[in-house]
């Protein structure tokens, strides 16, 4: 039988409460394992995702494992927005390569990724304002 | 002359309400140029892929976009809001010049200056088809 799991820090949220949550997503998805980044949702966790709506760890493993296996060298930064009670809002910004190597950076969640070029990582070229966790 | 666009931040649950309710209103007259004057004179925008800044960019892609998006009709819901930023989730549908109909979901990121006026959004989007049959929004 499953346990209730508790996963602190626990709502309401407060500033660094909500930072530390923000830190601790980003950190999770960075780490591209679908198992660990699954456990942070409820049992019945309900997403979109882009034009994907679907619902459950189950879903989600198999999202993240679709996601991360076109998604190469994938790379995320997550900035918090606003707060409120229970509910967080964030900014990301992640890139990846495909397999061709074609560099893409993503902006939250759409589909119209940007094209980049290697050139073009931060660090790289000044003018390309990300900062991305090291 | 200074711009005041009430309600100011910081913002309340009900002023955050009154803010979406009132981008939503604004938005669904699909007239960019009353729309464009909710936003600072060098407000600064993304709209999924596209990058801009100012109220000439904000009206000239409003105009593309309704030009594209027949029919366009709209609903914003607040998420969450901090002093003076607001989160939204919103849905809206249009169809396009083949009478194609689409249903898009975004998540929208406002920040506002002290007289009310949005001076940041971030917006993205995703749209997928729908049959006329399953309009929500009518």
């Amino acid at each position: 039988m499953a346990q209730s799991q508790e996963r602190p820090p626990l709502p309401p949220f407060d500033e660094a409460s909500a930072r530390e949550k923000v830190k601790k997503a980003q950190d999770a998805w960075n780490s591209r394992d679908p198992e660990k980044v699954s456990l942070a949702y409820t049992e019945d966790s309900e997403w979109r995702n882009r034009d994907e709506f679907f619902k459950g760890r189950e879903e989600i493993l198999a999202f993240l494992e679709r996601k991360w296996a076109r998604e190469l060298d994938y790379k995320l930064m997550k900035e918090l927005w606003c707060y409120q009670g229970n509910r967080i809002s964030v900014r990301f910004e992640y890139e990846s390569r495909d397999e061709s190597g074609q560099w893409w950076r993503s902006h939250l969640h759409h589909p119209n990724t940007t094209k980049i070029t290697a050139m073009q990582r931060p660090g790289e070229k000044p003018e390309v304002a990300v900062e991305f966790a090291a | 002359m200074e711009q005041v666009r009430p309600p100011v931040p910081p913002f309340t649950e009900e002023t955050a309400r009154q803010k979406v309710k009132a981008a939503q209103d604004g938005w669904n007259s699909r007239d960019p140029e009353k729309v464009s004057l909710a936003y600072t004179p060098d407000s600064k925008w993304r709209n999924r892929d596209e990058f801009f800044e100012g109220r000439e960019a904000i009206v000239e892609f409003l105009k593309r976009k309704w030009a594209r998006e027949l029919d366009y009709r709209l609903e914003k819901n607040l998420w969450c809001f901090t002093e003076n930023r607001i989160a939204v989730r919103f849905e809206y549908e249009s169809r396009d010049a083949e009478g194609q109909w689409w249903r898009s979901h975004g998540n929208e990121l406002w920040e506002f200056d002290e007289n009310g006026l949005m001076r940041r959004r971030d917006a993205s989007i995703n749209d997928y088809k729908i049959d006329e049959t399953e309009r929500k929004f009518r």
